[in-house]
């Protein structure tokens, strides 16, 4: 017991020093100053926006596709997948006023999903580079430009990333964590491992790709939930670059009730569980920068929660006095440390967002017993349900998350 | 809370709180402490706001993994870790504090500063003097201009600059000749506004060159009276308006 509580410190101490050394990078990087570097000619993108179902967003989205200030040739595609709502009323509207605005009612298929819906819109698109964004997105008028001046700009890259955020942050508790975790990963997986590793990760939405990398990589996994993560690996796999572009901002609605965000993170996780069964298949996931992404994937969802489990069920054994320590080991202080290093990178990406306000500070302090732990939950429903699909050799059924 | 009271508030605290460290929790490192204190506040004092930023986080986390190495090191028992935890977060509130409110100081000598540029530029004439501010000249002169357009009438810009004077002296000459301008132009007629430290323009209208010429000399004649000025160091150039837009210098 002395020495799995002895490896259980030494490798949480690691990941905080990890952490805390991601978080200055994160911040050093996102508050640099960034040269922007004009093109003089700009390449002809695709935006490629998957449709379900989004009556209650799309005419939001749609304005603001038609608002965005680029400076090249520039082609909307509206991907309807068969939605029974006014999503079709809507998109048609826009695609009879704007003429580059264009709206695809995508045939039936199997298996659903986002990515079946991308790849047909691929398909009917021919441009060198294509841009995602999800229906309920309003990307902000320069962040295309943003994105594709930093894929051209930056040798050896095959797109590029920007960056998400919450729409609806004000509406309740639930939104303003949910917005403070997207700011902390913007912060530390971005930046922070831009900055460090040169790796980026693309986010499913407001990221740019070039054509000829998805033609070398191959079209979207029909099958992966997190087909960003997904394609993120493919495309480090080339050896191709996905720089970080923290300018590029869009805005996204998300989940304003605990259900809905339960089944948004049951089918994150549950892509996630799917990579991970891939990286433990091959060693190509171990080659080059392949390792940052493969490394950080097992460290999350394999070594951080399975020595969060040891600490906890630790904690709750000492509190009922089931065991008492006989290993000296300063497990207060690692505990101090896990929640400080949390806190400070709330109050960090709060400060670098200009989001930082006394309410959001008070969810900066408690996030870390309350939203964050939340994540183990999740995690063990997610691993229930990938399980039980995998056992009866089922597809995993796409939830879509339910639009406010 | 205005900024200015939440400065105060917290300056007020900064002292509570740094008085509470030294005398009850870091007494047994007192000079170590100070020694934090006073290079935390020369660095927040010197640089930029959000690299002052990373530089708290990255003081906290220093910190922070120093007691937990320490921790490791000595096999420190709840008590000593306890006491550790103490430690560091007086070191973090302290500098937080320093942090906080030299930013908020600094936030507000800049916003005083904008705030100031902007006052001048609202106002019509400099300090308690009848000359103009350079917009208030410019939004006179372009009425006057639009009007001598539609009357057909000509006139004339005179613009004087002092740059060429020692610098000693640049700034009472050119007070002095502004004064002489202001009383020898027609004051309810002709505009006399300040363009820069050390440039003043003059707008005469509804006169011919000759008319420009006897006025300027009437000036030049006045200032000779008070001043031993040596004319080239003076810069004057003139430049017609109203149905000809020409420029010469003098």
């Amino acid at each position: 017991m002395s020495y799995i509580l002895l490896v259980n410190s030494m490798v949480f101490s690691k990941i905080i020093l990890y952490y805390s050394v991601l978080t200055i990078c994160g911040l050093y990087y996102r508050t640099r100053k960034r040269v922007v570097k004009p093109l003089v000619n700009y390449p002809r993108v695709d935006v490629l926006i998957p449709a379900h179902n989004e009556g209650r967003v799309i005419q939001h989205t749609l304005e603001a596709m038609v608002e965005l200030d680029y400076p090249g040739e520039l082609y909307i595609y509206l991907l309807n997948d068969h939605s029974q709502d006014e999503t079709e009323d809507i998109a048609e509207a826009f695609a009879r006023t704007y003429k580059n605005l264009h709206h695809i009612r995508v045939p039936k298929g199997e298996p659903k999903g986002k990515s079946r819906v991308l790849n047909y819109g691929l398909s009917i698109s021919n441009s060198e580079y294509f841009v995602v964004y999800d229906a309920d997105n309003q990307p902000e008028p320069q962040s295309l430009r943003l994105l594709v001046e930093a894929a051209v700009n930056t040798p050896k890259a095959g797109g590029a990333v920007g960056y998400v955020r919450t729409v609806n942050e004000n509406k309740n508790l639930l939104t303003r964590m949910i917005s403070l975790e997207f700011q902390i990963f913007q912060l530390l997986m971005q930046s922070g491992r831009w900055f460090l590793f040169n790796t980026g990760s693309l986010t499913g939405t407001n990221m740019l790709v070039k054509r000829s990398t998805l033609a070398e990589v191959g079209d979207y996994d029909v099958y992966a939930l997190a087909e960003d993560a997904e394609l993120t690996l493919r495309i480090t796999s080339r050896g191709q670059l996905l720089p970080i572009v923290p300018e590029a901002i869009t805005w996204e609605q998300e989940p304003e009730e605990l259900g809905v965000l339960i089944k948004q993170r049951t089918r994150w996780l549950q892509g996630n569980l799917y990579l991970l069964e891939k990286m433990f298949s091959s060693f190509e996931y171990y080659k080059g920068k392949m390792l940052v992404h493969t490394l950080q994937q097992i460290l999350v969802y394999i070594i951080f929660l399975v020595f969060l489990m040891i600490s906890h069920g630790w904690f709750i054994a000492g509190l009922l006095g089931i065991i008492s320590p006989n290993i000296q080991l300063p497990f207060l202080l690692i505990w101090y440390m896990s929640y400080l290093v949390y806190t400070c990178q709330a109050f960090s990406a709060q400060v670098v967002e200009g989001t930082a306000s006394p309410i959001n500070m008070l969810v900066g302090f408690i996030s870390y017993f309350t939203y964050c732990q939340l994540f183990i939950f999740l995690f063990f429903r997610s691993l229930f349900y990938y399980i039980k699909a995998r056992r009866r050799k089922e597809v995993i059924k796409w939830d879509k998350t339910i639009r406010f | 809370m205005r900024r200015r009271q939440l400065l105060t508030l917290l300056q007020g605290g900064q002292l509570i709180v740094f008085y509470i460290t030294i005398s009850y929790i870091l007494q047994s490192m007192v000079p170590f402490f100070i020694f934090q204190y006073m290079a935390l506040m020369l660095i927040f004092i010197f640089v930029k706001s959000i690299k002052g930023f990373v530089l708290l986080i990255a003081y906290t986390f220093v910190m922070g993994t120093g007691y937990l190495l320490l921790g490791f090191i000595k096999s420190y028992g709840i008590l000593l870790q306890g006491e550790a935890i103490i430690f560091h977060l007086a070191f973090i509130i302290n500098a937080s504090l320093i942090y906080t409110t030299t930013y908020i100081a600094k936030g507000l000598e800049e916003e005083n500063l904008i705030l100031r540029k902007k006052v001048d530029e609202l106002e019509d004439y400099v300090g308690p003097s009848n000359l103009l501010t350079k917009q208030e000249f410019e939004n006179r002169s372009s009425l006057i201009r639009s009007a001598m357009a539609r009357r057909g009438e000509e006139g004339y810009q005179i613009i004087i600059s002092v740059e060429k004077m020692s610098p000693y002296i640049q700034k009472s000459t050119f007070n002095t000749l502004t004064n002489i301008a202001l009383e020898v132009f027609r004051s309810q007629y002709d505009l006399v506004g300040k363009w820069d430290d050390d440039t003043f323009i003059l707008l005469l209208q509804n006169t011919d060159e000759e008319g420009m010429r006897i006025a300027l000399n009437r000036y030049l004649s006045k200032i000779k009276l008070k001043m031993d000025l040596e004319e080239e160091n003076l810069i004057i150039k003139t430049q017609e308006i109203g149905s000809k837009d020409k420029g010469m210098a003098i």
